[in-house]
């Protein structure tokens, strides 16, 4: 079940680190469809936040049509967003392990890898160019 | 609707010294509501005078719709957990039971014996045997088993460690998750009260300073950056906090429930932190005033 | 409520129950025995025989007696120092008032719990101790006959109780005060001897207006005369040997109301006076063989004094023993009352 982490210096407020953390879960394949979302009170056992921000994230996501509340027995994952790229993300995650230990014998500590892939990628067109 | 608490022009006065004065609040029921100020602010005597530990010097509050310790019934409605989590150091956690069974009408003794046993601890053991963390979960258990519509809790987790403070309060949102209680809880870090509060009261220089939800607070309080001279040009319905000015560049944190359209201020969002400092460096500000004014009067 | 200020209260109703369990099983062990010489004496024929039996019943047990009767008179300031003084005055100071006062139980409630069950409780155990006390020295009080001497009136029957209800009261209200468990138990050692102390020495003599009794000049009595260094002559008599009754005063009373002067001494009693050595001394008359042979003058002047003059005791006498108890008990008690109330008023003034 998909556990979340709360981020108190973000900037962003905790029911949108919730809501996003979900959606990176959904793209990743870390979560599917079908899986179970830990309950409210599962969330804040594990991490101390208001319920109430719980349910505004689930609610949310509820309305962007990506989960679903079963009374009595949970919430969960009803769509997701396009799979066929996991695989495609498997090896791009691959490729990028082996540019991330590159720059690293490079001699980049880590704040400058961060920050040469942040600016490439900002920087980076929106589309892909055909 | 019932408040949690109401209070009407509250003071308590010790002698010479007003611990809180002037205090007037209408706190709505079905909240964690955050209590913050500095030490001395009163905190807990507004939390003293909803229990029924105190008596008001001057104005009037109700709990739940009724005075305060005004029946063994009312009493059953609230729990309450008081600073440093007093228990009976020679009793058993298992005599704090039933102690609680024998004093309370709507004793949960299953809700009691289920936590006992989820924090792992041993019902014979002598309470003052207890660590910090462990008499803070056994004062809690105290609290929640009497079934409370409203939970009191004075600085809970102010000698914990982090770790201890942590799991403290991700049970204090299980048991708000569980029993839907109200909470109201004292703090004088903002940090533990941040991830948990959704409404908002500020006691500073014994007086409350600001109080509201959270999400209100935060969306109708800025802080804005610009030069010294567009500070006197702002409307009146910007309400300034608190300021800070260099010869070029002044920081201020402001109300304003209409947005703020001048372009010369460039304007960012604040924390729960940033506004509990502000208030509290404001009411630091008119004390001292007061004391200067006080001593050029002489 | 009540069963959980039992629960509070458990190791000091322990403490107190070991003592008390302990004498009994010595009083119990060793009361048959005086009991039974006790009814030997009454049917006693031979002198010697009953000398015998009374001297046992009054002085074979005189540890046990002065034990017991210590103990009896010590426990009600040992109660109200040790259950009383702690008993809000603890809560106060350890901070668990605020976790006690938060439960479902009006402060009222609370409150009154409290005072009643410790107070009881206090009164009982001070009750117990007198009871066997009294059972097991009765056959020793009646052959001493001296029911109002401290050593009885204290410790026996009704009064203990009063007394510790007394000292709980004067505790309960040292903690509420002082809000601290020492002070108030040093405050309450204090308070509780001194005002007992004065009771018995000043009020008690009079809590009824006391009668007067003329007798003749005490038989078993002593007599004495004393010179003062200017050479005047006065005469000692100690007032005599009323039984079971609190005698205040003695004097000596001649014909119309005359008192005895020392002019009267000097003109008839004139070989009483030497001069320069003063005659001094306590010769007991009366009692054969004890003290020194007695010089003819004294015996001579004594006779005179019999003569003309009679003895007026101020006392109360014996049949007021038990209207003594009652009203000493009464106005113990009602003060305990009174401290109790006033403690709860000041209580629900300083919180809430």
């Amino acid at each position: 079940m998909i556990e979340f982490r709360l981020n108190g210096n973000s900037g962003v407020s905790p029911y949108q680190q919730i809501v996003q953390q979900v959606k990176n879960a959904l793209r990743l394949g870390r979560l599917r469809i079908g899986d179970q979302l830990p309950t409210v009170k599962e969330v804040v056992g594990k991490i101390a936040i208001n319920p109430n921000t719980v349910l505004k994230a689930y609610r949310e996501l509820e309305h962007e049509g990506l989960i679903a509340a079963r009374p009595g027995i949970g919430t969960f994952v009803v769509n997701s967003f396009d799979e066929t790229n996991y695989a495609a993300q498997r090896t791009l995650r691959r490729s990028l392990e082996v540019w991330i230990e590159k720059a690293r014998r490079a001699g980049l500590d880590d704040e400058s890898i961060e920050a040469l892939f942040v600016d490439t990628f900002l920087f980076s067109p929106k589309e892909l160019v055909r | 609707m019932t408040y949690a608490i109401s209070a009407s022009g509250l003071g308590k006065r010790y002698g010479r010294k007003w611990a809180l004065s002037n205090c007037s609040l209408d706190i709505p029921e079905g909240r964690v509501v955050g209590l913050v100020g500095p030490n001395g602010a009163g905190k807990t005597t507004l939390l003293h005078l909803a229990v029924g530990l105190l008596s008001p010097t001057v104005g009037s509050i109700s709990v739940l719709g009724e005075g305060p310790a005004s029946s063994a019934e009312q009493l059953g409605r609230i729990g309450f957990v008081a600073q440093d989590t007093p228990v009976y150091s020679g009793l058993s956690i298992d005599a704090h039971l039933q102690m609680g069974a024998a004093l309370n009408s709507t004793w949960d003794a299953q809700v009691a014996k289920q936590r006992i046993n989820d924090l792992g601890l041993d019902p014979g053991q002598r309470a003052g045997r207890l660590s910090g963390g462990q008499r803070a979960q056994l004062a809690l258990t105290l609290a929640i088993a009497k079934r409370p519509a409203l939970l009191l809790l004075d600085e809970p987790v102010a000698s914990l460690d982090p770790l201890a403070r942590r799991e403290f309060l991700a049970i204090l949102m299980e048991v708000v998750v569980e029993h839907n209680v109200s909470v109201i809880l004292s703090s004088h870090l903002v940090a533990d009260l941040e991830r948990v509060c959704d409404y908002l009261v500020v006691l500073a220089a014994s007086r409350v300073q600001v109080n509201g939800a959270v999400d209100d607070l935060l969306s109708t309080h800025h802080r804005i950056t610009g030069t010294p001279k567009d500070l006197k040009n702002l409307p009146d319905t910007v309400q300034v906090i608190e300021s800070s000015s260099t010869d070029r560049q002044t920081t201020a944190t402001v109300r304003s429930v209409d947005p703020i359209m001048d372009p010369a201020w460039s304007i960012e969002s604040v924390t729960m932190e940033d506004l509990v400092l502000a208030y509290m460096g404001q009411a630091e500000e008119q004390r001292r005033d007061l004391v200067r004014s006080k001593g050029g009067a002489k | 409520m009540i069963r959980f200020a039992w629960r509070q209260f458990r190791f000091q109703v322990i403490v107190v129950s070991v003592l008390l369990v302990a004498v009994a099983v010595v009083l119990l062990v060793t009361g048959p025995q005086i009991a039974h010489d006790f009814a030997e004496l009454k049917g006693c024929k031979a002198n010697n025989d009953c000398n015998f039996l009374s001297n046992a019943i009054q002085n074979g047990h005189n540890k046990i007696l002065n034990f017991a009767t210590a103990l009896s008179l010590v426990l009600p300031a040992l109660l109200g120092i040790f259950w009383g003084a702690p008993l809000i005055a603890r809560e106060i100071e350890s901070g668990t008032y605020r976790l006690a006062w938060s439960q479902g139980v009006t402060r009222s409630k609370w409150i009154i719990t409290k005072l009643s069950v410790v107070g009881l409780a206090s009164m009982i155990a001070a009750g117990l101790m007198s009871w066997m006390l009294t059972w097991w020295a009765s056959p020793i009080d009646t052959l001493n006959a001296n029911r109002f001497s401290t050593q009885v009136y204290d410790t026996h029957y009704v009064v203990p109780i009063a007394y510790a209800a007394f000292a709980f009261a004067v505790g309960v209200t040292a903690g509420v005060l002082w809000r601290r468990t020492l002070p108030a138990m040093a405050t309450t050692l204090v308070v509780y001897t001194a005002v007992r102390v004065t009771l018995t020495e000043k009020l008690r003599p009079y809590l009824l207006t006391p009668l007067k009794l003329a007798t003749k000049l005490s038989r078993s009595g002593g007599y004495g005369f004393e010179q003062t260094p200017s050479g005047r002559l006065t005469f000692i008599d100690s007032p005599g040997n009323e039984p079971n009754s609190l005698v205040l005063n003695g004097d000596m009373v001649g014909k119309h109301g005359a008192a005895l002067t020392s002019q009267w001494l000097d003109t008839h009693c004139p070989k009483m006076i030497t001069r320069g050595a003063p005659v001094s001394g306590h010769h007991s008359v009366g009692i054969k063989g004890i003290g020194g042979p007695v010089p003819k003058a004294f015996s001579e002047c004594v006779t005179k004094i019999a003569a003309n003059f009679h003895q007026v005791l101020t006392l109360q006498p014996a049949s007021r023993f038990w209207p003594f108890q009652w009203i000493e008990g009464g106005i113990f008690l009602a003060v305990a009352i009174a401290l109790c109330v006033f403690s709860y008023w000041w209580l629900r003034k300083r919180f809430a």
